[in-house]
């Protein structure tokens, strides 16, 4: 009964406040009117006094009665938020500043942690991935831990160890797909069973398929990816045991593998059985196959290290030829997010905490201040009765709700700077497309900022509910934010500035390296160049003569073509880490250890003309330079420096191979020209030793075709790809970009840590320089009355603007020093990403402090000047 | 003027308020104003709280369902709200008499022993 007499009468107060309100007040004046009544005079002005007293503060009572009524927590909450609300619209200057300052630390850091939660933290797709590692050859002679083996080098590797499970090469190719509609290029994997076996994956349909497929005439099978399952084959389940063509051969597929597993690399849409030939099985020196093996369980990466390395060092005693190739086991995630990505990621992921920092102290710094300025207001309400409890909560309320505005125009952020994150990352990013906003990121990021808000909403509000209210009203408001609290507004001050000098450094720093990058000289001309791959199947195209007679014809019709200056053929421009190269001999010169291998290609008579190489000593090649004519090349400058000191290379002869060597495999051949250094393994790279055949003295089926032209490159697409179709219609053509695009594509992980690092300094600038004006603003508003009786007394305004501008700048020295220590310091972490500049350049340390200054000068001059024109009399007459 | 004498006083008399509250109603239905007047008469004037603090106090009487408040006439001819005690507010009030009895025997216990 009680229980419902109860919550009749707390439905009533809760949904008909105007009500209960009017009968609360009606209740009140009634008690009022006859406590009156017991005097004299019951309408004078002193009976009402003494009622009054005799009931004591009638609002504060009111508002007990509310709480008591159990109204309380909606209604009052109700009443906190539009209050809220109402002097968020009453200072909409500091509302924007804080609210964007949240959003902007909340949106940056969500978007970045989950590009690195997608990229880094999330496990990749494959059973104990983290056991999985890449078996590379540690190439001491070439500075390159990532080098390829030699099949009975990694023979030896797979049956001496006890510490792998599986260990397997395997090789990467494109194929011409035919068959199925318009000829495609697609990329397969030529992976052994065991291979997939350290994967450890499971194919979605179908089996795959075992190691009796890896021998000649009983490999004609296939598995495919989902993807291209999906697009190709329209998920046909029962695709299994029927038959596709490929390079004009027929295979069986066997299965389909899911869509994650991309193994070797993302985007591959295929896999057929690596075949090894039976000449490179035997050949110790052909180092042709990367690999990939699998941690036996309870091995560490560290054991397994060691034993590999052992075994490689005793092959180095037993063959000469291995002399100074170690072995190096790189875990498979680490081996999919490079080191350069990998560093790029956490320095930007550093950037953002620094910025989420950066916004908090901000946010903490604007509540400290407004909390300060508001303190007569909340002195004044508590006089009139607002109990300290409902202070807090009002305050609180206040600084809640703006976290909440600040954090939906965050998530707003953060989803448009994932898009710009995945417009503007390296096409080649693995896992990129596949990215969007996690909701634990956001959370954590969320609860980070609300407690920032409340932490720094609640401090000041306790500290003001407690406030001795006769000492606040006396001394015009300066009760609750002394000295001590001053300081703490500077100390965030400062610190914020020196996170700002290190962002700002280390984005000087990425520009630099960049503009550096810009600058070098590549050797060669990519404007206008139009480039793609062909590759003709061995199965059509099985002798030179076929070949040669393809490209020529292609290479005379595409001259024919309207816009095109010239065209020619190289096996490939741009280098890889591991090119094709040989160690060789110069004549007259005994190979030394030191020597390099030299790498190879095959370039059509105009291929230097059309991309602009400079000839600097002989010629180029011409038509006489033929299959059957005398054996030359052409070497690059480097490697007639390296190999002909002081004297011309031009007539000189070079062959690969050692002495022993058989001279019908790897004759002489007479140098012919020398051309200048082309930066061809990317601009950051040094550059190597270089030789260039005849395309009839060395050719083979894939060629990269490149044509230098008169208008926009890509306009002439379609007719070189009908040049091909009239040549042969079921050859297709691959990876049609400029040669602009092929570049940029080098420098696209360059471009986007510095792209990203920049855009997170300029972020951090603009927030500390909120966080600075701010605080001079609220300091300059406490001084008022002071600079109000300075004016009065004849200063001289810009003497005020100076003495404003030069406290203020007191704090952005403290911050730069801070800032110029960690700096240094902290750039030495960078340095894998930096090229041409040293982590402590001192240009660009001076160029961050310096702008950061002015930027500092700047925030504090507003309200300097702002003070300057204070009215004198005005300011008195404040309090 | 200081606002709140949230001191212990208050405190200790929040539940003694109720109590008197609820006892004085037992007589009679009452409006505020007059509750007042019958503590102070019966306590000769002991009880000198702020009035104000009564409302609070039938406030969350109502919401435990201990009594209610209906709105009436006054002899007066204002409408004023009169306050009935519940049969659960009986019991209420019970509880705490028989609490309180126990309190005021137990210090007379110990004023009146050695």
């Amino acid at each position: 009964m009680s229980l419902l007499t109860g919550l009749r009468y707390r439905l009533r107060t809760l949904f008909r406040q105007r009500e209960f309100e009017r009968e609360l007040k009606e209740e009140i004046d009634f008690h009022l009117s006859l406590e009156a009544m017991q005097h004299e005079n019951p309408d004078a002005e002193e009976s009402q006094l003494t009622a009054r007293r005799r009931f004591g503060n009638v609002t504060h009572y009111g508002e007990e009665t509310r709480a008591m009524s159990g109204l309380g927590f909606f209604d009052m909450a109700r009443q906190d938020v539009r209050f809220a609300l109402r002097t968020f619209r009453q200072s909409p200057g500091f509302t924007a500043v804080a609210g964007l300052t949240i959003a902007l630390g909340l949106g940056a850091t969500t978007a970045i942690f989950s590009v690195v939660n997608a990229l880094i933290l999330q496990p990749l797709p494959y059973p104990d991935a983290d056991r999985i590692v890449m078996v590379w050859m540690d190439n001491r002679r070439q500075n390159n831990r990532e080098d390829f083996h030699s099949y009975p080098n990694l023979q030896d590797l797979k049956t001496q160890n006890g510490v792998l499970s599986a260990l397997a090469p395997y090789s990467q190719n494109g194929l011409n797909l035919t068959g199925t509609g318009e000829p495609q290029r697609v990329i397969a994997g030529q992976l052994p069973a065991e291979a997939f076996a350290a994967l450890a994956v499971k194919p979605i349909v179908g089996r795959l398929y075992g190691a009796e497929n890896e021998a000649t005439g009983n490999d004609a099978v296939v598995v495919l990816n989902e993807g291209l399952w999906r697009a190709q084959f329209a998920a046909d389940r029962d695709i299994v045991g029927k038959q596709i063509e490929m390079n004009g051969r027929k295979r069986t597929v066997v299965g389909v593998m899911p869509k994650e597993f991309a193994f070797p690399s993302e985007g591959t849409q295929l896999w057929i059985p690596l075949v090894i030939p039976d000449r490179v099985k035997t050949a110790r020196s052909t180092y042709a196959y990367p690999a990939i093996g699998r941690l036996k369980p309870g091995v560490s990466l560290a054991r397994a290290r060691a034993e590999m390395s052992a075994i490689s060092s005793r092959l180095e005693k037993q063959y000469p030829s291995n002399r100074d190739y170690g072995v190096y086991l790189n875990p498979l995630p680490e081996a999919v997010v490079g080191p350069t990505l990998r560093a790029t990621l956490w320095i930007t992921l550093g950037a953002v905490a620094a910025v989420l920092l950066i916004a908090c102290a901000n946010v903490a710094n604007l509540l400290l201040s407004r909390a300060a300025v508001r303190e007569r207001e909340v002195t004044v309400r508590m006089a009139l009765g607002a109990s300290g409890g409902r202070l807090v909560r009002q305050l609180l309320t206040e600084s809640v709700l703006l976290s909440v505005i600040g954090g939906v125009i965050g998530v707003a952020i953060a989803s448009g700077g994932l898009a710009v994150l995945r417009a503007v990352a390296p096409p080649d990013l693995p896992r990129m497309a596949g990215i969007s906003l996690n909701p634990t990121v956001l959370a954590v990021s969320a609860i980070v900022t609300i407690m920032t808000g409340v932490i720094f909403g609640l401090v000041p509000a306790m500290q003001t509910s407690r406030t001795k209210l006769s000492e606040t009203l006396r001394d015009g408001g300066r009760g609750a934010t002394g000295r001590g609290a001053q300081r703490l507004r500077r100390s965030i001050v400062a610190a914020q500035l020196a996170l700002v000098v290190v962002l700002l450094t280390g984005a000087g720093l990425l520009v630099r390296t960049f503009v550096t990058l810009q600058r070098t000289s590549l050797g060669f001309d990519p404007t206008d160049v139009l480039t793609m791959t062909l590759q003709l199947p061995g199965a059509k195209y099985g002798d030179n003569k076929s070949v040669s007679a393809f490209y020529q014809s292609l290479l005379d019709r595409v001259r024919g073509i309207p816009g095109v200056v010239s065209a020619g053929t190289i096996t490939n421009m741009m280098l890889t880490k591991t090119p094709t190269s040989s160690g060789g001999t110069a004549e007259g010169r005994p190979p030394r250890d030191e020597d390099n291998e030299v790498t190879f290609d095959a370039t059509s008579p105009d291929f230097f003309k059309t991309v602009g190489a400079r000839l600097i000593a002989g010629r180029f090649f011409n038509a006489n330079d033929r299959d059957s004519s005398q054996q030359v090349a052409i070497i690059n400058e480097h490697m007639a420096k390296y190999y002909w000191p002081g004297t011309s290379a031009i007539g000189k002869r070079f062959r690969f191979g050692g002495p022993q060597t058989d001279t019908t495999r790897a004759p002489w051949m007479t140098i012919v020209g020398v051309v200048a250094d082309m930066r061809r393994t990317g601009v950051d790279m040094p550059v190597r030793e270089e030789l260039f055949v005849p395309f009839d003295q060395g050719q083979s089926n894939g060629n990269l075709l490149v044509i230098k032209t008169s208008r926009s490159p890509m306009s002439l697409v379609p007719s070189v790809r009908a040049a091909v179709r009239a040549i042969d219609a079921s050859q297709p053509i691959a990876n049609v970009r400029t040669m602009d695009d092929m570049l940029s594509r080098l420098v696209a992980q360059r471009r986007f840590s510095m792209t990203l690092v920049v855009a997170f300094a300029v972020l951090a600038l603009v927030l500390a320089a909120i966080g600075a004006y701010g605080v001079t603003s609220y300091l300059v508003s406490q001084r008022t009355k002071e600079i109000g009786v300075r004016l009065a007394l004849g200063a001289d305004p810009r003497r005020v603007v100076q003495l404003v501008v030069l406290d203020g700048m007191r704090v952005g020295v403290t911050g730069l020093v801070f800032g110029v220590i960690s700096a240094l310091a902290v750039t030495r972490l960078a340095s894998s990403l930096l090229y041409g500049v040293s982590p402590r350049d001192p240009m660009t340390i001076v160029g961050a402090s310096s702008f950061l200054l002015i930027v500092v000068a700047l925030a504090n001059y507003v309200p300097a000047r702002r003070a300057s024109r204070v009215d004198p009399l005005a300011a008195l007459r404040q309090d | 003027m200081p606002p709140t004498p949230a001191s212990q006083q208050d405190e200790l008399l929040k539940g003694t308020l109720e109590m008197l509250v609820l006892k004085s109603l037992t007589v009679q239905p009452m409006h505020g104003y007059a509750i007042v007047q019958h503590i102070a008469r019966l306590s000769n004037g002991v009880f000198t709280v702020d009035h104000g603090s009564l409302y609070p106090a039938l406030a969350r009487l109502q919401k435990n369902g201990w009594i209610v408040g209906k709105w009436g006439e006054s002899p007066t001819g204002r409408r004023a709200r009169y306050y009935t005690i519940t049969a659960s507010g009986r019991r209420r009030l019970g509880e705490k008499v028989s609490g309180f009895d126990r309190v005021i025997a137990a210090i007379e216990g110990v004023m009146t022993g050695s």
